[in-house]
Parts: structure tokens; sequence; C-alpha cells
């Protein structure tokens, strides 16, 4: 078992994220958690971590529509973060927008930012799983 | 002088043939004249001989039995004309003889003498004269009019003394009833000509003009003719003048010319009754012909309008180049092109619609080949397609904001019953009571977002479904005002001022729900979204403008940034201040309500300045 991740969670969906954050504590609670509510607060918040050379989240659960900035906004800006950043960061879109037929055409474009499409709800075994591997 | 010598004289030198034969028709004497016919060189040498030893057999004959007679009758014949052909030889001559009876001294008939004036030379004009007028005749005959000479007296009397057998046809008349007098003819003009044909031939006559005149004749058979005379007066030495004409009978032409005119007549009325444009253009691109929609189109006269081109009439060269390559591949091409629609822009900016014709044509008049274009004006039919497509696009926006809608609906019931789930599954684990508290609170704020879901799809499906023809008489600045008591609370917190012009007598059908939705939701915006360094101003205008009222809400809040949200800006649960008041589904809504009322809304907006909504009503 891997454990001791940092897991940020990116989500304007108070409820979802406390949720999240409980499961998360009561399965696997080593790991760290951040949680903010949009994309444009998570990107300054990750931004100033990593200018400061800190240690930036192994793993990304990315809520998709939100205010501010949506999570491909988030997606597109972060790549200039993560591309000097030498820790290997998986992303997981979690998202009720999300449409499991359309997986492979978001892979095509998203492919090697993005490592799971996840629609909502989630529930907590396939969580676990997804923050073990 | 003895007689014999005036007689031998006499018989030497005349240059008529005289001879004298006995009873037996042999010669007794003929004179030097008939020896020199004969080929004698002396006379002498004829005595005793007969006819027959000198002519040829047939005349020879025929003045024996005129001798013959004359024996037996005694009596002379005066100025017969022969033929004579002779013995020797092939020629053949004419003359005139008078040949009498030849008595002695004591009254005995003795014979017969004769006297003979050779005429041949006369005879051959004569004959000329005769061909040629019979060959005239013929010739005459091939044409279908009359051919005549006209002949007016230094006295004043008119006649045709020559008139060809048309005349028959012409007049109805016979050449004979014309050789001394016109009356014939002119107891057949038509009354209503008589006066004019006779003038005309006055003034011809007079003038020595060349004569060219149409008028009717009234004839016994053929009735009512229209014929044209034509003719040169030439004025004689003794002052008569003659003139060389000719006459046809017009009536065909003349009835062909009315139905040609009457059919033009008819045509061109056809041409400028309806409404198309119709003109032809030569290869040139000059217009040969236009009609009057054409003319009145463009502005011009038809004269004006003839002989131009695109480029004169005061179209664009670009334009003007396009037509004319269109009009010389139907002319090149043989074939018929149709342009669908074109758009011309009018000197007051109005744009009118065509729909063309273009059919490869040729001009009768100079067999030039040209294009003839039939121009429809499709403005109409254009505009209301227009109208139709944008119905369309707003039943299709609304049908997308639905889908939209309906998507959206479903995703947060699912979050919110997916969040409760959850939450659920949490509290069994939950060993703190203040722990379960916590996850109760949020247990409660998921189940409320559920229920807040729940009422906003059905305000949504309440106002996609609300009956749209429940209208009334509204005033739009009363109701403004009733929205600002609505909102009375709100104002005197965030201390709001309002600059109003609002023209209070705007009254219109509306659905006066839609409409108190509409100011609300543009009111509580500007003051939800107000900026917080500054007290908000909101600017409401009023106002009514070519039949469409209009309402304009400017603040000086936040704003919004249009690159980035302008078209997610109506669209369902779309947030764009982190405003936890904000639901998103306001103009969702308020754009729903004036586009179900055929109404528009626009929007600008500045971030940290402020937001316009221009709203036009209906």
């Amino acid at each position: 078992m891997n454990t001791n991740k940092l897991v940020c969670i990116v989500d304007d969906d108070a409820v979802y994220t406390f949720g999240i954050k409980k499961l998360i504590r009561n399965n696997i609670p080593d790991n760290k958690i951040l949680s903010y509510p949009n994309g444009k607060e998570a990107l300054e918040a990750l931004q100033g971590v990593h200018d400061k050379g800190g240690d930036l989240p192994d793993v990304i659960l990315l809520d998709l529509n939100m205010p501010e900035m949506n999570g491909w906004e988030f997606l597109k800006e972060f790549e200039e973060i993560r591309k000097t950043s030498e820790k290997q960061i998986q992303i997981y879109v979690i998202s009720s927008q999300v449409d499991d037929e359309k997986e492979e055409v978001y892979k095509v474009k998203w492919d090697d930012r993005v490592s799971k499409f996840i629609k909502k709800p989630v529930d907590a075994k396939h969580l676990t799983e997804l923050l073990n591997n | 002088m003895t007689d014999s010598l005036l007689f031998k004289q006499l018989m030497e030198n005349v240059t008529e043939a005289v001879y004298f034969k006995d009873l037996e028709s042999r010669f007794i004497a003929i004179n030097k004249a008939l020896a020199d016919k004969f080929g004698l060189d002396d006379p002498d040498d004829a005595v005793g001989k007969t006819d027959f030893d000198f002519f040829g057999l047939e005349h020879a004959q025929l003045a024996l039995e005129d001798e013959q007679e004359i024996l037996t009758t005694k009596q002379p014949i005066l100025n017969k004309i022969e033929k004579e052909d002779f013995k020797d030889s092939d020629q053949e001559r004419w003359s005139s003889t008078s040949k009498f009876p030849l008595f002695n001294e004591t009254g005995e008939l003795i014979g017969t003498y004769g006297i003979s004036r050779d005429i041949t030379i006369e005879k051959r004009y004569q004959e000329r004269l005769k061909k040629s007028y019979d060959d005239f005749h013929k010739f005459s005959e091939q044409a279908p009019g009359l051919f005549y000479v006209f002949r007016q007296d230094p006295d004043g009397s008119t006649y045709l003394p020559f008139a060809s057998r048309a005349i028959n046809q012409i007049f109805e008349l016979q050449p004979e009833d014309v050789e001394h007098s016109l009356k014939p003819v002119i107891s057949r003009i038509h009354k209503a000509d008589l006066r004019r044909t006779i003038m005309s031939v006055y003034i011809a006559v007079t003038k020595l003009r060349q004569w060219n005149h149409e008028f009717r004749m009234v004839l016994p058979d053929k009735g009512i003719r229209w014929v044209r005379g034509r003719a040169k007066p030439e004025m004689q030495p003794d002052g008569s003048v003659v003139g060389y004409g000719y006459v046809t009978d017009i009536t065909h032409l003349k009835s062909a010319n009315a139905e040609n005119k009457r059919l033009r007549l008819q045509f061109q009325s056809i041409l400028d009754t309806v409404p198309n444009l119709i003109f032809v253009k030569d290869y040139d691109g000059r217009f040969l012909m236009v009609n009057k929609a054409a003319s009145e189109f463009f502005g011009m006269s038809e004269e004006e309008m003839i002989g131009k081109t695109d480029l004169e009439l005061g179209e664009t060269e670009e334009r003007a180049k396009q037509f004319l390559e269109r009009d010389r591949r139907v002319i090149d091409e043989g074939k018929i092109e149709l342009i669908d629609e074109d758009a011309t822009e009018r000197p007051d900016g109005s744009v009118v619609w065509h729909q063309t014709i273009k059919v490869p044509f040729v001009q009768v008049s100079t067999h030039k080949k040209a294009a003839l274009s039939v121009v429809t004006d499709i403005s109409l039919r254009k505009s209301k397609e227009n109208e139709l497509n944008e119905t369309l696009d707003i039943i299709g926006d609304q049908n997308k904001r639905l889908k939209n809608f309906a998507h959206i609906v479903s995703h947060n019931l699912r979050n919110h019953a997916g969040n409760i789930s959850m939450l659920l599954s949490l509290y069994n684990t939950e060993e703190t009571e203040e722990e379960r508290k916590d996850l109760m609170d949020y247990l409660n704020q998921a189940s409320e977002r559920l229920n807040e879901t729940i009422i906003d799809l059905n305000e949504i499906i309440d106002q996609q479904y609300k009956e749209a023809d429940t209208l009334k008489d509204v005033n739009l600045g009363k109701t403004i005002g009733r929205i600002k008591e609505i909102l009375t609370t709100e104002i005197l917190k965030e201390q709001v001022s309002f600059k109003e012009e609002i023209d209070d007598s705007l009254c219109f059908l509306y659905n006066p729900a839609y409409l108190e939705s509409i100011i609300l939701n543009m009111l509580s915006n500007a003051i939800k979204y107000r900026h917080p360094d500054r007290k908000p101003e909101i600017c409401i205008k009023a106002y009514s403008e070519d039949g469409h009222y209009y309402l304009v809400v400017s603040d000086n809040g936040l704003g919004i940034d249009m690159e980035r949200h302008r078209d997610k800006l109506f669209g369902m649960y779309k947030t764009f201040h982190g405003n936890e008041n904000s639901k998103g589904i306001g103009l969702f809504i308020t754009k729903n309500q004036i586009e179900s009322m055929g109404g528009t809304i626009e929007v600008e907006s500045e971030v940290n300045k402020g937001t316009t909504f221009k709203i036009k009503l209906k």
C-alpha cells in the first residue's frame, strides 16, 4: 500500500468535498488533503507552493463545472506547473458532466494530462482503489 | 418638152418602183428604181417577163391575184402593205404599193400599173416597237401592279395613254376606260382619301416631284382596297406633263401592319404591366430594350437607358463586370441561366433581393445576339425567410437551452443524491457526536440543495409552459416602480442610487408576470453583483422606437468578463462571481421570457466597470 500521498480536491460542491475528505480520512488516514472551491483558487495556491519549492499534490481530484475557472481551464493552466515539476502528478477528473461513453474522446485530447475520467457520484471503494494505485 | 421626155425623166429618177404590165401581167415597162431592185442594168431587160421571174412564188402569186382583181373590177388597190420575197435571194422586203388599171387612148383596158414605196426600215422599227410593247406587257403581267403612263395635257385634261392589263385587278377597269380620261379611276377613290389623293397628284404634277401616295379604292367587286401609287412626272416640250407610274394593292400589308401594331401595343402593355423587370442587353452590355418596371427601378426613362451600359447607369465597376460576364455567358453558350438571389443596395440604403432568369435572345430588327433578363423582386419572400430563420433560431436556441437545462438538472439531482448517499454511508463510521453533528449539517445542506434544484426545476418548467397569451396592458414605468418597492430592503441596505429616464406613457400589451420577473431579475442582479468598493448606481432607461419598446439597465458593479463568458451568460447554472446567492438560473429564465414575447436581450460589460443590459421587450 502506497500511503502518505498528498491529495488535492478541486470542487465547488462543499458537501461533496466534505464527504470525500471524510472518505479518504476514514479509509487512508495517512494521506494529506488539500481542497479548493474552484480552478482559479487551486491554481493560485499550487503555483504558490511550486514557486516556493514546496510539495505538489500526488493526486488531483478535479471537478469540471466550477465558477471562476472550470476544470478544463485548470488543466490547461496547470500543465505549465506540471511540466516543471519532477513529481508524477495523477489527475482524475471526477464530474457529473463526464459522459462514460466519451471517455475515449477525452483521452485522445487529454491523454497525458488526465489519468482517468470518473462520473459522479463516486463511491468509497472506487475512490480507495484510485488512491492506492 | 414632150410628154415622153417628162415620162422618161420621171422613170429614171423617182425612188419609188414603178411598173406597167399587160393583161397577162407581163412587164411592159419598169423604171430605174425597180430595175435596181431586180438587179437589172437596163430596165428594158424586164420587158416581157413576169413577177415570177424575179419574186418568190408567194409574192408573185399574191401580186398576180391583185392584178386579176383590178382587171376584173377596174378599181385600184391603194397603199397595200406587201411582203416581198425574191427568187434569187433570201432577203425580205416590205413595201407599200398602190395598183391601178391601165387604159389606152381609146379607154380600152390593156393592163395594170403600180407604184411601190420601200418601207422595210419603217416596218422593222414597227416590228421592234411592237415586240418591245409585247415584251413590256409580258413583263408587266409578271408584276402584281399596274404600270401606266399618265398624261396631263396643257388644257388640264388628264388620262392614261397606257395602262397595263393589271388595271383589271387594281381598279377593275379596262385600259380603254382610262385612255382619254382619268375620271373612271377618280370616281372609285375612297371619299375619305379623295381630296388628299388629288392634292398629292396636283403637287407632283405642278412641282414635278416624285409622286408616292397611299389611298383607298372602292371597287365594285373587291370592295375597299388599299393601293400605293408612285410615278415620276416629266415636263414635255409641248407643256404637257407625263408620268410613268406603278400602282400596287397593299391591302394585305396594311392589315398586316395594323395587326402588327396592335400586337406590339398589346405586348408592350403586358411588358409594362408585369411587376418584373424585363430588359435586353447586347453583347457589349448595352440596353436594347427595357420595360416600365425596369426603367422605374433604375429611376430613368427608357430613352435614357437604351444604348447605355450598367456602368454608365451608375452600377459599381465590379457589379457591372459581373453582369456583363453573365450576359455574355448566356449569349455564348446559348443557355438559360438562373441567378437565384442577388442583393442590390438602393440609394436610400435599403436592400432589394432579386431573382433573375437570363435567356439567349435575338433582337428581331437587327438580328443582334443579346440576353433577355426577367427579374423578380423576391425581397418579401426573402424577409419572410429571414423571419422564419430567426424564429427557427430562437426555437432552436430555446430547445438547446431546454436540453441543456434537462441535462444540468439531471446532473445536479444526481450530485445531490450522490452526496446524500455518500454522507449517509459515512454516518455509521463517525464516532464522535460532534462529527455526527457536522455530518448532519452537511446532510441538511445537501438535502436543501436538492430541494432548491427541484424548486428551480419547477420554476423553469412553469415559465416554459406558462401561456404566453395571458397578455394585458402594462405600463412600463409603473411596473418598474412596483419592483423597486419590492426591493426596498436591499436598496436601502446597499444605499443604491437610481438614475432614470423613463417615458411614463409607455403602455403596451405584455405578459405582466414576465415583465415583473424580467425587471426584478435585472435590478436584483445589479444590486447582487455590486462592486465592493463603491455604492451601487443603477441607470434605467425606458423608451419606444420604431414601434419597439426598450428597457436598458446599467450598473457600476463587478462586470462580467465577456471574452470568457459571452456564450455562457444566459446558460443555466452558470455563475461567474462565486457569489453565494447566485444560482445561475435568473438570466436563463429572463432570456426565455423575453424571447417568448418576441424580444431580444443584449449585454455589454467590462470587469470592474459595470454591466449594461439592453432589452427589446417587443
